[in-house]
């Protein structure tokens, strides 16, 4: 996280808001086509995730 | 749910000469916000060639009005679309949605203005500046967008420090 940043910033109104900025600094060091991959893969595995977590619960209504 | 296919709608529509920019979810991952998108948005030039060439690259995505009832006849052609505007697509590569000109920002030339050429898969592709985002999202006005605004204005201002001082 940044070193106590300016409390007029827009860093520390994000930090206030429950932003992460630690997220947002590791993106920057990636190419844009690096962000839009990572993004794709994050959101591929949250929906594998639902769709486990249905699998579960629908198996749970079977038992 | 799925994930739309990033890649695989750019790639195409860029490769076939369509006039567009990036907009949305998918612009501000581009840029460096830590959040996803389920969808491409994508604002397009509305002359009749442009508009040819989107519905002719499209055609065999079957593109079909998202949420509506398949009853419902929906042609993705040149006619329908020169006689709409914006058009949210749920298509074989995912949700598409094509706007003729975005809130706070206008059409195509206003967005395209606001916008920068930044290399994504291999290509140059016009994506919609950080500013024209938050333009957008400002005249907007949804509760849901304070969080990301905050974000877009985090990031504008770390990317104007030195790397070696954002940490």
């Amino acid at each position: 996280m940044p070193s106590s940043p300016p409390a007029e910033s827009a860093v520390a109104r994000a930090i206030a808001f429950g932003v992460d900025i630690t997220l947002l600094i590791e993106n920057l060091r990636l190419t844009p086509t690096e962000r839009l991959r990572r993004g794709e893969e994050f959101l591929k595995s949250v929906i594998a995730f639902k769709e486990e977590v249905q699998r579960a619960r629908q198996r749970q209504d079977k038992a | 749910m799925r994930a739309t296919q990033i890649e695989a709608i750019l790639i195409r529509l860029s490769q076939e000469r369509i006039e567009f920019v990036v907009i949305g979810g998918v612009a501000a991952l581009a840029h460096g916000v830590a959040r996803v998108t389920f969808d491409v948005d994508l604002c397009y030039r509305r002359t009749h060639e442009n508009v040819e060439r989107l519905c002719r690259v499209l055609a065999p995505l079957h593109p079909m009005l998202r949420g509506a009832s398949p009853d419902i006849p929906f042609r993705f052609d040149v006619p329908t679309v020169l006689a709409g505007l914006n058009f949210t697509l749920n298509t074989d590569l995912g949700d598409l949605d094509l706007l003729g000109e975005v809130a706070g920002l206008g059409e195509y030339d206003a967005v395209q203005t606001a916008s920068e050429t930044l290399p994504l898969y291999g290509l140059p592709m016009q994506v919609v500046t950080i500013e024209g985002l938050l333009a957008a999202k400002r005249a907007a006005g949804r509760e849901k967008d304070q969080e990301a605004i905050v974000e877009l204005e985090a990031l504008l201002e770390l990317r104007k420090r030195p790397p070696e001082h954002r940490d």
